[in-house]
């Protein structure tokens, strides 16, 4: 079957990629990165089916949404089938079968390996000509099935080897690496593993340890007990000692003679000093004595005291009599400036008082006045007379206003108007009687005229109207200035008559204004208005004489006063003999003597008290001293005189004792838990050096008392875990499994090993059954294509008996020589190779064209890479011929290699490049192809020669052929080479 | 003769705490973990069942521990469970095996008073008239006991149901080590309503009728090759009538094989259903009990099967059924015409096959200097037997199928 064409509707970086391929060898060429994989990929895809998942071309769509339409040309016919995820489809939507999987191969992997050869298996196959020329059984299987076989056994001794190895030094094998786990585990659960007897001795051990932990916390208590007593020993040692001491001393005094009660002491003792404290108060007292009278008093004053309180009284009013001598003097002056404004004011009235003296001025000055009628009368005419005068005064403006406003005259208007409407009337008539006589006659004239006839008419018409408007509005403002003349003059006639009026008023009361000032005595010449200054001259002299007698009654008032006080003051001062004449220093004086003489008497009164203070404590003293001394006196009768020894013994005896009390607080405190007695009795009988060692004995015992407790409960607690962890369920079986998991591991590790090597093996049995035969069929076709490829160098390949059972290659170069498969260069071992697959995958198609079963397609991806320009070419030619009966797919991105195709016929499709060469984006990570020119060509079939002729050829030369259908490539190619020189013409297989 | 029947139960083979082969390829960890103490669960089940049913006697023939056995904490779980039952009014009587006649267990732990082991010395009657009970048997003195015991057990009491009790492998089971080897008829000839055996690790019936002898098989699987449902038998027995048993399963987890057949089949679409459905039913079968199978497919197919693929489709099957797979085995022979190889080279590849000595293969690759390094014992107690006849053909037989399925599938 072939692919005849393949469309990429959605598949790795395409849609809707068309590929055209030709019925026998396509080239598809393509750079780098445009798509040759891809496309490769859909072929397998397009054969044996699409598996979604995972798919390798699913970056641009969905997995499930992958699609490829192929066109496939079997041998029942062309169908064009939808391969997607869900398998083949016609174009109407029917499941297809694939029936070319029921082929030589029955899947994709099979396929691959069966019918594809790509660069790296080919460099793989020359190395195996080179390797395996030896044994060709090795060679020819592959070379039929696309299968090393001695790779493939190499490849199962090397996983075997993975697993375990013979070295004792390829320690990383995993199968050595398993038993030590297991051997791990094993030694891990020795020790995990907890018997039961072991159980039992630990629970007898733990017994024992726990009896001893009993026994070493008992020691412990005790060693604590007794190193606590020593240290408590230690800390009362001293004040224990201290106390034996003094009580010692206490039994010492009280052995000495009669001591007194502790109150009797204290009596004693208080009286003693009460008798001492008296005696010392006592001299005190009678020093403060003599001291006060050292000290003299001021001599009294009785006639200072006898007039003390008037003095004191007169010297509280002496102020007021000093403020009146100043209030006098102010009135003085006040008189002085009175009298001269006195002067002023009466010389207003009189010129002949300006120098009159003050007598006389006091005299003349009340004359001045007027009698309270006469003064009234004149102020009131004065005063009517003064508001006539202005009544007149406002007549007379009015009067003349009047006259201001009549005198101009109001213009007189134009008699223009009525003049012009006269003329207008006149105009009219003029016009009227130019349009009435044509109308009269009935001449009628020309109709210009007659227009401005008429127009003329209405002009005057209205200039008339006018004229008759403003002729009536001026007789009416004619009227108006009458009227207003008329008003004018009698306001003139009224303020002329007003006038007149006041005036005569006027006079009338400065007549009576003269009558009377006549009959006051007053100048006749005098008028109202002087009259008006004379009277407030006359009313200021008033004022003044009024306030002037004040003052005279203010001054007698005050000379009165001062006078009464200064009789007062002398009385006072006549019995102390001080002159009064000076009034105020007299008073000074004797009031500073009436002051000194009550100090004199205050002083006296003091001491007599402080007198009396002193007695009163010298008693209470003397008192005191006669108790004190009765009480020492009584006691010294009990003590037979000698009082003094028995205080003293009396007081050391307390004092011991009270040292005693606080010696035996220290040590209470030093040793709460003990008799102090017991101590104050045990301890002085030891040495201090004896109590520190017994200490430090104590506090060692304690300390290994300690460490024996803390071993026991180690030891207890290490024995309790450890019966624990004996007794505890769970990690030895754990450990157990572990290590039967290990086991089961290395074992199953084990049993894989050996399965690899009985299967390389196997594969071993199975290349030496193989090699038993030679394929000289096969050899012969292959070596006829060598011979191609390698542009004539290699001749033929044929088998020789090798080293065993085994054969050989033989390879025949031009030149008649033979060469071993070893011998061969790289490049010729590859050529070789492809040659035999090519036979190889021939032999397989007939077979299976013979049972009835589809050829399949034939891949090559880049085989041609080791060949020349003319080997490529020759290559090409016979791949051309190889593919005439089965489809060939040459993959290549040499594009000397599609020239090369095009030229000998082959069909090539041309992918481009996604970008070119200069127009590759930095920094794009698009590794994909985006954009793609289908581009199918088919270029003229090479191979023109007639096939009849061919037919024709090949039956000539006894060559089987048939009358139809396709000629064998062996055939064809043997007609092309046929007058090749040097090449293998006229024997071609005969197959 | 007729009385009250009485009602016992018979368990062999407990193997406390003892290991799970196989359970490194499960590829499951927290499978494994589960499966890891499943021995001791299935014992605490009989404990249970015994508990709730209330049988006048728990009778184990043999092989309570391992006897290498000395854990403290299984020795003593045994001992608090046993206590269970004897306070519960249950008769435990013991008869010890070859896996536990060295044990020390007995010696360390103080088991209930009621807890009857039998004597190794000779043949012991325990009698309990309350019961109308009298059990006959005798323990293993030594690991490897190769007399024939049953032959000294003494004659039934009249009037009682007698039951015999041994670890044994009559008539040398296959398969099993040949520990105080009888006949059947030294069993049924000694007249015991009732024998219960121990030893053999499939439970099988050999005699019903009024003799019946019966191995209960061991009470949890523990490795891939101890397949199906594993118990005690309860039997109800009447003086000189046929027992009456029923299994009753004890097991926690179950190994299974699920065995396809993939004849005619054309592809991997057709294979799958097959496998889901076989597995599905011993899914159902193991009542929600932890699970392992081996999935074996073989038969002549007309497509070559990659045995990666397959095995991932089946753990992913086994997956979404929280099975656990041992191992998948595929031997499938495609069509000769059908395979990557072409069939003339499948030809030679199958003539290479038959006539292979896998044994002589291993020796050519270095297999006794393997089997030296690791031991050769070692292996053999991890189940593998490189120098065992058997186990060289069935690995030849492997190999050959995973060859010719990597031919088939074009994968050499």
């Amino acid at each position: 079957m072939r692919l005849t064409s393949l469309r990429l509707d959605r598949y790795g970086a395409f849609t809707g990629l068309a590929v055209s391929l030709g019925p026998g060898l396509t080239v598809v060429y393509g750079p780098n990165e445009a798509g040759k994989s891809t496309l490769l990929h859909a072929i397998g895809d397009a054969l044996w089916g699409l598996v979604p998942r995972q798919h390798a071309y699913a970056f641009e769509v969905a997995p499930s949404r992958l699609q490829i339409t192929a066109e496939v040309d079997g041998t029942s016919g062309t169908q064009a089938v939808t391969v997607t995820g869900r398998g083949w489809r016609s174009s109407d939507g029917a499941p297809v079968e694939p029936w070319w999987a029921d082929g030589p191969v029955a899947n994709r992997q099979a396929w691959d390996v069966g019918f594809g050869i790509d660069r790296d298996r080919l460099r793989d196959g020359g190395r195996a000509v080179l390797r395996d020329g030896g044994d060709l059984a090795d060679l020819l299987f592959q070379a039929r099935t696309g299968v090393d076989l001695a790779a493939a056994r190499a490849r199962l001794v090397e996983e075997a080897d993975a697993i375990w190895k013979r070295h004792r030094n390829a320690r990383n094998v995993s199968l050595r690496a398993a038993k030590e786990r297991a051997d791990g585990f094993a030694s891990q659960l020795v020790e995990a593993i907890h018997a039961a007897d072991a159980v039992a001795e630990l629970e007898q051990e733990l017994r024992r340890a726990e009896s001893d932990l009993t026994a070493a916390r008992a020691a412990h208590t005790r060693a604590v007990a007794a190193k606590e007593a020593a240290q408590r020993d230690d800390r009362a040692y001293r004040h224990a000692v201290r106390l034996a001491g003094i009580r010692r001393e206490i039994g010492d005094v009280a052995a000495a003679g009669c001591v007194l009660s502790e109150v009797e002491l204290s009596r004693c003792e208080d009286a003693a000093t009460a008798l001492e404290v008296a005696e010392q108060a006592l001299q005190g007292l009678d020093a403060d004595l003599v001291e006060l009278d050292a000290t003299p008093l001021p001599p009294p004053d009785p006639d200072a005291l006898s007039v003390a309180e008037l003095v004191e009284e007169l010297r509280r009013g002496d102020e007021a009599e000093a403020g009146r001598g100043d209030r006098m003097q102010r009135l003085h002056g006040q008189v002085g400036s009175l009298l001269s404004e006195l002067r002023a004011a009466a010389a207003e009235l009189d010129p002949a008082l300006a120098l009159a003296d003050e007598v006389g001025l006091r005299r003349a000055a009340p004359t001045l006045a007027l009698p309270a009628d006469t003064a009234d009368l004149l102020n009131r005419l004065a005063g009517q007379i003064a508001d006539a005068q202005r009544i007149v005064d406002e007549a007379a403006g009015e009067r003349r206003a009047a006259e201001g406003e009549l005198l101009p005259g109001a213009p007189a208007g134009e008699r223009g108007a009525l003049g012009r409407w006269e003329e207008a009337r006149q105009a009219r008539d003029r016009a009227w009687g130019q349009v009435r006589g044509p109308w009269l006659t009935g001449e009628l004239p020309e109709a210009g005229e007659r227009a401005a006839l008429a127009s003329g008419l209405d002009g005057a018409l209205v200039a008339t109207d006018v004229a008759a408007g403003a002729a009536a509005v001026e007789a009416e403002e004619l009227v108006e200035a009458q009227t207003r003349a008329e008003e004018r003059q009698r306001r003139l006639e009224a303020a002329r008559r007003k006038h007149e009026a006041s005036a005569e008023v006027l006079a009338t009361l400065v007549e009576r204004w003269r009558l009377a000032v006549r009959g006051c005595g007053l100048p006749e010449a005098l008028d109202a208005p002087a009259w008006q200054v004379r009277w407030s001259a006359v009313e200021r002299v008033s004022e003044l004489l009024a306030e002037l007698a004040g003052a005279d009654a203010h001054v007698r008032e005050l000379a009165g006063e001062s006078s009464a006080f200064r009789g007062r003051v002398e009385g006072a001062l006549r019995p102390l003999g001080i002159d009064s004449g000076d009034t105020l220093p007299a008073l000074a004086a004797a009031y500073e003597r009436v002051r000194k003489a009550r100090q004199a008497e205050v002083a006296a009164a003091e001491r007599d008290r402080q007198r009396a203070s002193i007695a009163s404590k010298q008693a209470r003293e003397e008192a005191t001293q006669k108790q004190a001394g009765q009480i020492l006196e009584g006691l010294a009768a009990r003590t037979e005189g000698d009082l003094d020894a028995v205080v003293n013994r009396s007081r050391c005896l307390l004092d011991l004792r009270q040292t005693e009390q606080s010696v035996l607080g220290e040590l209470r405190a030093a040793a709460p838990d003990d008799d102090p007695d017991d101590l104050a009795t045990r301890l002085p009988a030891v040495t201090v050096e004896a109590i520190k060692e017994a200490v430090g004995v104590a506090g060692d015992d304690a300390d290994d008392a300690v460490g024996e407790l803390e071993a026991e409960q180690e030891r207890r607690a290490n024995l309790a875990e450890e019966l624990r962890r004996a007794k505890q369920d769970g990690d030895a079986a754990a450990l157990r499994q572990q290590e039967v998991d290990a086991l089961d591991e290395m074992a199953e590790l084990a049993r894989r090993w050996a399965r690899l090597q009985v299967m390389a093996g196997l594969l071993d049995r199975v290349a030496r059954a193989v090699g038993s035969r030679a394929d000289a069929s096969l050899l012969q076709h292959a070596g006829s294509l060598a011979g191609t490829l390698t542009g004539g160098r290699v001749q033929g390949l044929s088998a020789a008996d090798g080293a065993g059972d085994t054969r050989s290659l033989v390879v025949h170069l031009s030149g008649d020589q033979d060469a071993e498969a070893c011998d061969l260069s790289e490049g010729t071992a590859d050529q070789v190779f492809l040659a035999l697959r090519l036979a190889g995958i021939r032999q397989r198609q007939d077979a299976a064209t013979a049972g009835g079963s589809e050829t399949l397609p034939v891949v090559l991806d880049d085989v041609l890479m080791a060949h020349d320009d003319v080997r490529t070419e020759a290559a090409l030619g016979l791949l051309v011929e190889e593919a005439r009966d089965q489809q060939i797919v040459l993959f290549t991105h040499h594009r000397a290699v599609a020239e090369a195709a095009k030229a000998v016929g082959a069909v090539v499709v041309s992918l481009e490049a996604p970008f070119s060469s200069g127009d590759v984006r930095p920094g794009s990570g698009m590794g994909r192809p985006s954009r793609l020119g289908p581009v199918s060509e088919r270029a003229q079939q090479h191979f023109d020669a007639d096939p009849a002729a061919v037919r024709a050829w090949a039956r000539q030369h006894g060559l089987a052929v048939g009358d139809r259908g396709r000629i064998p490539g062996e055939i064809i190619a043997a007609y092309q080479a046929r007058e090749r020189p040097g090449s293998a013409a006229g024997r071609p297989s005969s197959r | 003769m007729s009385s009250d029947p009485v009602r016992i139960v018979h368990a062999a083979d407990v193997h406390l705490d003892s290991p799970m082969r196989g359970l490194g390829t499960l590829g499951d960890p927290d499978l494994a973990a589960a499966l890891r103490r499943s021995t001791r669960r299935a014992f605490d089940a009989l404990v249970q069942h015994c508990l709730e049913e209330l049988p006048a006697a728990l009778i184990v023939a043999g092989d309570l521990y391992d006897g290498d056995w000395k854990d403290y904490a299984t020795g003593a779980h045994f001992s608090a469970r046993m206590g269970d039952l004897t306070e519960a009014g249950v008769e435990v009587i013991v008869a010890r095996g070859n896996h536990d006649a060295e044990s020390v267990i007995r010696r360390a732990v103080t088991l209930p008073p009621k807890v009857h082991v039998l004597e190794a010395d000779a043949p012991e009657t325990v009698v309990l008239d309350d019961i109308g009970l009298a059990v006959h048997g005798q323990s293993f003195a030594t690991r490897a006991v190769l007399a024939n015991l049953a032959q000294q057990y003494p004659d039934p009491v009249p009037g009682l149901c007698n039951v015999g009790v041994l670890h044994t492998s009559v008539a040398g089971y296959a398969g099993h080590d040949p520990y105080a080897p009888c006949d059947l008829a030294d069993l049924t000839g000694r007249g015991y309503e009732y024998f219960a055996l121990g030893h053999v690790h499939a439970r099988e019936t050999l005699a019903a009728g009024a003799r019946t002898v019966a191995f209960s098989g061991n009470l949890q699987g523990r490795h891939v090759g101890e397949t199906g449902p594993k118990g005690a038998l309860s039997a109800t027995l009447r003086a000189g009538e046929e027992a009456e048993l029923r299994f009753v399963p004890m097991d926690v987890a179950r190994w299974e094989v699920v065995a396809v057949s993939a004849d005619g089949m054309a592809d991997m679409g057709e294979l799958l259903p097959a496998i889901r459905g076989e597995l599905d039913e011993v899914v159902a079968a193991s009542e929600g009990r932890l699970l392992v199978v081996t999935v074996e497919v073989s038969g002549r197919a007309s497509f070559a099967c990659e045995p990666e693929r397959l095995d991932a489709e089946v753990r992913a099957l086994a997956g979404q059924r929280e099975v656990g797979v041992h191992k998948v085995a595929a031997d499938l022979r495609p069509s000769l015409d059908r395979t990557a190889l072409g069939a003339e080279q499948r030809r030679q590849l199958d003539a290479a096959i038959v006539g292979a000595d896998a044994g002589e293969l291993l020796r050519e690759a270095g297999l006794p200097a393997l089997l030296s390094e690791l031991g050769h014992d070692y292996l053999r107690r991890a189940g593998l037997d490189l120098r065992d006849r058997e186990a060289l053909a069935y690995l030849l037989a492997e190999a050959a199928s995973e060859l010719r399925a990597r031919a088939d599938g074009g994968l050499l």
